[in-house]
């Protein structure tokens, strides 16, 4: 009787383990479409997660200017004083930096008319440390589609893999997943820009020609050979080394863009048009 | 009413891993909750608990991660059956204790997981796993651990989180 249960249990395991092994494969990150359920929990979830999110950003840059002060005695109501209009200042400033990066978007997409960049705000990340994807709120009701590419006039972002009406998923290209085609930007060669878990070097780019003279600090661009269009830059060269095999060269790369500090991206709708 | 206090908190764990916790990333990483609590609950109620509420919060977390449902899943429950093995063995009343078997328990969840990653044709070499990723979660893990289990460890013999 006990030996029996326990078959079953061993059974019941199994076949557990083999289904989530077979959703694994399936719910990969190169699927067309996301189902009626995945859509619909996304959305609902992605609008907790972009209130969750603006507190947090109102909270990050009020901390970083109010939380140097504190203490008690005589003076503590000045300190008060100097605390509240610290805060104050801080929103100003908040109200400034703000203006500032949209007016830089707002630059970029004017100078880039043709593409019809969208600007989308980041309201969550993946909740994993393995893979780099980011949530923002435009989706399929604001003319993003899959692969489309999301851009910052500072650099390259990623590319969009999932859409919802409302949102939109991007692998970023620090994810281990991403793969951008590139060049090195004064001598032309081109390589493969790939995203890296070790946060000192983000990225790396391989099959670098061996004769090629790769420098630290040389730009790298998109080479506009896949989905991404050609001339957005992705980052600087601080290093390279030959590959094991010494056939090629390894490149690695520094990236443009704050990929800890997103918090407004531009999503490129009809690159080149 | 233990049940839905921790499906709570797992919740609001999740929450704050995909929103609040890019904060606080320390060496690329921020620390995974969902671990940690998964961690604290089979050390204090057992294997067969660990590995259900492991699959659950692991489970709550493909979902809304979106990709490769049941990787979360099938990790969390197998780390939260394995560390509950150490329910009667180990001295779970110390919080120095809790933070070793955060710290094992993490880098085993990790490497389960990085091999995981691998079966799915996703190449992240070892050297890049180790030390950019599990290593420090680890630590971080561990350091979480040691400020967060004192109050759970009270809640779960003492409070909301007993079981009856």
């Amino acid at each position: 009787m006990v030996r029996r249960l326990r078959v079953k249990r061993v059974l019941a395991a199994t076949v557990i383990v083999g289904l989530l092994l077979l959703m694994m494969q399936i719910t990969g990150d190169e699927r067309k479409e996301l189902t009626v359920l995945e859509t619909g929990f996304r959305d609902g979830v992605g609008f907790v997660q972009g209130a969750v999110m603006h507190f947090g950003y109102q909270l990050r840059d009020g901390l970083k200017r109010v939380f140097p002060f504190g203490g008690a005695g005589e003076v503590e109501e000045l300190r008060q004083l100097i605390r509240e209009l610290e805060g104050e200042i801080a929103i100003l400033r908040e109200y400034q930096l703000e203006n500032e990066r949209l007016r830089q978007l707002l630059d970029y997409r004017d100078n880039n008319a043709g593409n019809e960049p969208l600007v989308a705000h980041i309201i969550g990340r993946d909740p994993g440390n393995w893979f780099g994807v980011v949530k923002v709120n435009r989706g399929a009701d604001h003319g993003v589609r899959r692969d489309q590419a999301v851009v910052l006039p500072s650099g390259l972002v990623g590319r969009v893999i999932a859409v919802t009406p409302r949102t939109a998923d991007v692998l970023l290209i620090t994810d281990p997943r991403s793969r951008v085609g590139a060049m090195l930007q004064d001598c032309r060669t081109p390589g493969v820009v790939r995203g890296v878990l070790d946060r000192s070097r983000s990225l790396r780019m391989s099959y670098l020609s061996r004769e090629a003279e790769v420098v630290r600090g040389q730009l790298v661009v998109t080479s506009g050979l896949g989905i991404y269009p050609k001339g957005i830059p992705i980052g600087r060269v601080i290093a390279v080394q030959k590959d094991a095999a010494g056939l090629t060269l390894t490149a690695d790369i520094e990236p443009l863009v704050d990929f800890d500090r997103l918090e407004e991206v531009l999503i490129i709708l009809h690159p080149g048009g | 009413m233990h049940a839905l206090v921790f499906a709570l908190l797992l919740g609001l764990a999740l929450l704050l891993e995909s929103t609040l916790l890019q904060f606080v990333r320390v060496a690329g990483v921020r620390p995974d909750l969902v671990l940690v609590l998964v961690v604290f609950y089979a050390i204090i109620n057992g294997s067969k608990e660990g590995a259900f509420w492991g699959f659950m919060g692991g489970l709550a977390k493909d979902f809304l991660s979106g990709y490769y449902l049941g990787l979360n899943a099938l990790s969390l429950a197998v780390i939260g059956y394995l560390v509950g093995l150490g329910h009667t063995r180990l001295f779970r009343e110390s919080h120095y204790v809790l933070a070793g078997v955060t710290f094992l328990a993490t880098v085993l969840v990790e490497v389960f997981r990085y091999l995981l990653i691998l079966g799915l044709g996703i190449t992240i070499l070892p050297g890049e796993a180790l030390w950019g990723l599990i290593l420090p979660l680890g630590v971080y893990n561990a350091g979480v651990a040691l400020l967060f289990y004192r109050p759970f460890y009270r809640s779960a013999t003492r409070g909301l989180l007993r079981t009856p």
